[in-house]
């Protein structure tokens, strides 16, 4: 881990690179805290969570997240925003017969306009390199085990499309109400390295 | 295309020996924060565009890349594509 004199150091070439931002007028002090608030404050993987709550109980919204995830998140009031780019939003479902789980083995590349930046382990090399080769062994260490029937597909996301995992509604959960059945849909879940649980 | 073992340092998949996966966190210090906003408010602006900001990172030679910590490395291009 980065040790405190190290992070000074860090710390000064952000802060000469902020200065140099906002001599060129790029962008200003409080436009940066601005969003970093905003990354704080409303972009997280309860975006996500609503989008599948919706979707379970909902069949023209799961339809309309499958086709256009982008505009389905929009419709929710989730915006998508941070980059002015061309980044696709793209929702995939499981069925009983295929489980999605994503990654991104060239960096990082992760729904994070619409559900805030990725866990430490999914920046990892040692996800990025082993979830191609060995799908199931990863999940296996999230404690998530698939029947062998169960076919896994694993996206790899790029700059251009990032994809949001649809999971099946596990039994019982419509029982319950709709703020106990965003609990269960976890930012794993929406990886797909977990499935939900009631 | 992989040429021989490895052409890009970020070309890890499927690429055995990185070992587990590390513990979950969010930003460790402010600076990782700064550095995230800055560089979205860089895309946003047009002063370069995402896929600049990637093949910046992507071109870290690799023992360089691997020694750095995730968001060193995106200060390490966002100074590069700035100072340009």
């Amino acid at each position: 881990m980065t040790g405190h004199h190290r992070n000074g150091e860090l710390q000064a070439r952000v802060n000469a690179l902020l200065a140099l931002a906002e001599e060129r007028g790029i962008v200003d002090r409080e436009e940066i805290d601005r969003r970093i608030e905003t990354l704080d404050r409303s972009v997280s993987p309860v975006n996500g969570a609503r989008m599948v709550v919706r979707a379970w109980n909902d069949d023209g919204y799961r339809e309309r997240l499958l086709g256009d995830a982008g505009a389905a998140a929009a419709e929710l009031g989730v915006a998508g925003g941070g980059y002015s780019s061309e980044i696709r939003l793209h929702a995939v479902a499981n069925t009983p017969e295929l489980h999605n789980v994503v990654v991104c083995t060239l960096c990082s590349c992760y729904p994070l306009a619409w559900l805030g930046p990725p866990p430490a382990w999914y920046k990892s090399e040692a996800y990025r390199s082993r979830v191609v080769r060995d799908p199931r062994g990863v999940l296996a260490e999230f404690g998530t085990t698939l029947p062998d029937d169960v076919e896994v597909r694993v996206w790899d996301a790029s700059a251009e499309a990032r994809y949001l995992v649809v999971p099946m509604a596990p039994d019982g959960v419509d029982a319950l109400p709709d703020d106990e059945q965003l609990a269960v849909v976890t930012r794993d879940c929406l990886i797909g390295v977990a499935v939900p649980q009631v | 295309m992989r040429l021989g073992a490895v052409a890009y340092a970020n070309d890890v998949g499927g690429m055995h020996g990185f070992g587990d996966l590390p513990e979950d966190h969010g930003f460790e210090s402010v600076w990782e924060a700064q550095v995230f906003a800055l560089n979205q408010a860089c895309v946003a602006a047009g002063v370069y565009t995402l896929d600049e900001f990637r093949h910046t990172m992507e071109r870290i030679p690799p023992a360089q890349y691997y020694a750095m910590p995730y968001y060193e490395r995106w200060l390490y291009a966002v100074e590069r594509l700035l100072a340009a």
